[in-house]
């Protein structure tokens, strides 16, 4: 296990690498530069400013100082917003997209965990088919059109929330209940379809002829062995939602990494362009390697060698 | 004598003769698609926005869409809620809002064939190539998919259109570039597996030739699951085009995309909702109608869960 661990590990700096060069080389091919703005600077200033951020030395050697800055922990710094450095940048947005990921991973999992089981038990019935409406409902209705139509709701008609602003728990709400909505419903419809393949199976019938109360066989036998296929979404959900939080940021305008990115892919921000690409990166790597190690420790017979 | 009567037999199959009564598996398939409900409802209100789409603006006399969707304003009718003038009402430029959803429709119905075509193409060419193309080019195209997969797909897209610029086409294509890699992963796992059956194995032995394993029984075979993703790929990337107009990366400014129109929409909620609630409820039913369809596609064409 350690061994594969340290593979895998070991595999991220090849894959980090490779995207942070076909980031770079996508970007410096965007029309423009950094400084290409409706009121451009003198030339003389330009100059100078390429001069000291090294945009005027051939595009290899701009890579390689990237790089090397890179593996010395230097992300650069940002052209749009006057020097600030981009670790900064990616720290501060940080707090906001890791609050809204989580919380929306979290409510997702809890209303898809429960209502898939809920449906799986009361197969055919009224409740199975409320729970499925609602997945199909969420898996086709993209988070954008669900906060548009949460705001039309809550914010024009009732007037419970506010949009704007992410300050107290209320303005959490509707981002992460939006954000949610999908994952929540995917999981519902794994969940139910795992539990029902696990309903079925023989130690399941033999833990009910033994006598075991019919809680304990519903929690001990069913739930927790249908939680191994669950398990294998939960990662590139957890992926999806922090990477795909940027939409979510934009309507709802908080200050978090996604909204930093499509910026500073508008302004050719270059050093936060590879800043926020290279963490999305990571995060999503991490993400799909937790999922395997948990794996290993939910199903024994799985070992990694 | 048996052995007299099966050599010939044995002999014309191996040639490809014999296809007989043999339960065709896509007769199957479409039977049992036929029975699912909801695929049907999915696959009528698929053939309607078609059908919306393809005479929303036409050359001829009759139009669905009524009214140009881009020259036509009417300044004495602005923000107007649905009527029988504009059945989806206007926007703040007295815009038809039904024409533009209706072109609308064309575009994300657009976007999401052409890049399902594409990635059937691309997906089925690297997979086969990493599956029977040996080991060097299978582990390349395993890592490079592995690579691909560590970018952040709608992010990606964007860095892509920003590189190529913002045309109908190169929205479509920085959404295929970034979505074959499924595909092929999928049909590259599709064949490892078929290349160790038996049915392989007993063509091999009566002396097909390689080229004929592949396009006669191997491919073929990975097609069910393939149309099934593609089915799914569709709706994924009508929502990358409308997520992305939406933010406004997506097509420039006067097409009437989806997600465009909900985002036009969206600053004056406020004052009219129509104006954003009807291209929103296209966007969900059109996504809707291919889950329908894929799920429907899926549960018919999987052998395994006949009768379930």
């Amino acid at each position: 296990m350690t061994g594969y661990l340290m593979r895998r590990l070991f595999w991220l700096v090849p894959v980090l690498f490779f995207v942070a060069t076909i980031t770079f080389l996508l970007m410096h091919n965007v029309p423009g530069g950094p400084w290409s703005q409706d009121r451009p600077f003198p030339p003389q200033v330009e100059a100078n400013l390429n001069k000291k951020y090294n945009l005027d030395k051939p595009l290899l050697q701009q890579y390689v100082i990237y790089l090397t800055d890179l593996v010395h922990g230097d992300f650069g710094v940002s052209f749009a917003q006057r020097g600030r450095p981009v670790s900064a940048i990616i720290k501060s947005g940080l707090k906001k997209t890791a609050e809204l990921g989580i919380l929306s991973f979290l409510l997702a999992a809890v209303v898809g965990l429960t209502l898939g089981t809920v449906a799986a038990f009361n197969q055919n019935g009224p409740l199975d088919y409320a729970c499925v409406f609602f997945a199909t409902i969420g898996a086709s209705f993209p988070s954008f059109i669900i906060a548009m139509f949460l705001i039309l709701l809550f914010v024009v008609k009732l007037h419970w929330f506010n949009v704007i602003g992410f300050g107290s728990w209320k303005n959490s709400v509707l981002p992460v209940a939006s954000l949610a909505f999908l994952p929540a419903s995917y999981i519902s419809r794994i969940t139910r379809s795992s539990v029902l393949e696990v309903i079925r199976q023989d130690y399941v019938r033999t833990a009910r002829a033994k006598g075991l109360a019919e809680p304990i066989v519903d929690l001990r036998h069913v739930v927790r062995n249908s939680l191994i296929p669950i398990l294998t979404v939960l990662g590139p959900i957890f992926a999806a939602l922090v990477s795909g939080s940027f939409i979510i940021e934009f309507v709802f305008s908080i200050p978090g990494i996604g909204r930093e990115f499509v910026e500073s892919t508008f302004n050719r921000d270059y050093g936060v362009i590879m800043g926020t690409t290279l963490f999305y990166a990571l995060v999503i790597v991490l993400a799909n390697l937790v999922v395997d190690v948990m794996y290993a420790v939910v199903d024994p017979r799985i070992r990694y060698s | 004598m048996a052995t007299a009567q099966t050599q010939p037999a044995l002999s014309a199959f191996a040639a490809g003769e014999v296809h007989g009564k043999q339960r065709n598996l896509w007769v199957d398939a479409a039977r049992r698609l036929s029975r699912n409900r909801l695929a049907l409802f999915g696959l009528a209100l698929v053939a309607l926005f078609i059908v919306l789409a393809a005479l929303s603006q036409t050359p001829f006399g009759i139009s669905l869409g009524r009214y140009a969707p881009y020259s036509y304003q009417n300044y004495n009718q602005i923000e107007k809620a649905p009527s029988w003038q504009h059945f989806f009402g206007t926007d703040e430029l007295g815009h038809d809002n039904w024409s533009r959803v209706l072109i609308g429709l064309r575009v994300s119905l657009g976007v999401g064939f052409a890049v399902a075509a594409i990635d059937l193409f691309i997906g089925l060419a690297v997979g086969t190539l990493a599956a029977l193309g040996g080991r060097w080019s299978d582990n390349i195209v395993m890592r490079a998919t592995d690579v691909a997969y560590a970018f952040p797909d709608l992010l990606l897209i964007i860095l892509i259109q920003a590189t190529f610029g913002g045309g109908l086409w190169q929205v479509i294509v920085a959404i295929s570039l970034v979505a074959w890699t499924g595909i092929a992963r999928l049909v590259r796992a599709q064949m490892l597996s078929l290349r160790e059956n038996d049915f392989v194995m007993a063509a091999r032995t009566l002396g097909a030739s390689q080229f004929r394993i592949v396009v006669v029984h191997i491919l073929p075979n990975t097609l069910g699951p393939v149309i099934v993703a593609l089915t799914f790929a569709i709706p994924a990337a009508i929502f990358a085009e409308a997520a992305l107009s939406f933010i406004g990366v997506g097509l420039p400014a006067p097409t009437a995309s989806l997600g465009r129109l909900v985002n036009d929409g969206y600053t004056l909620v406020n004052v009219n909702a129509a104006v954003v609630i009807f291209p929103a409820l296209a966007i969900g039913l059109l996504m809707l109608s291919f889950t329908f369809i894929g799920d429907g596609l899926r549960d018919a064409l999987d052998p395994r869960t006949r009768g379930a």
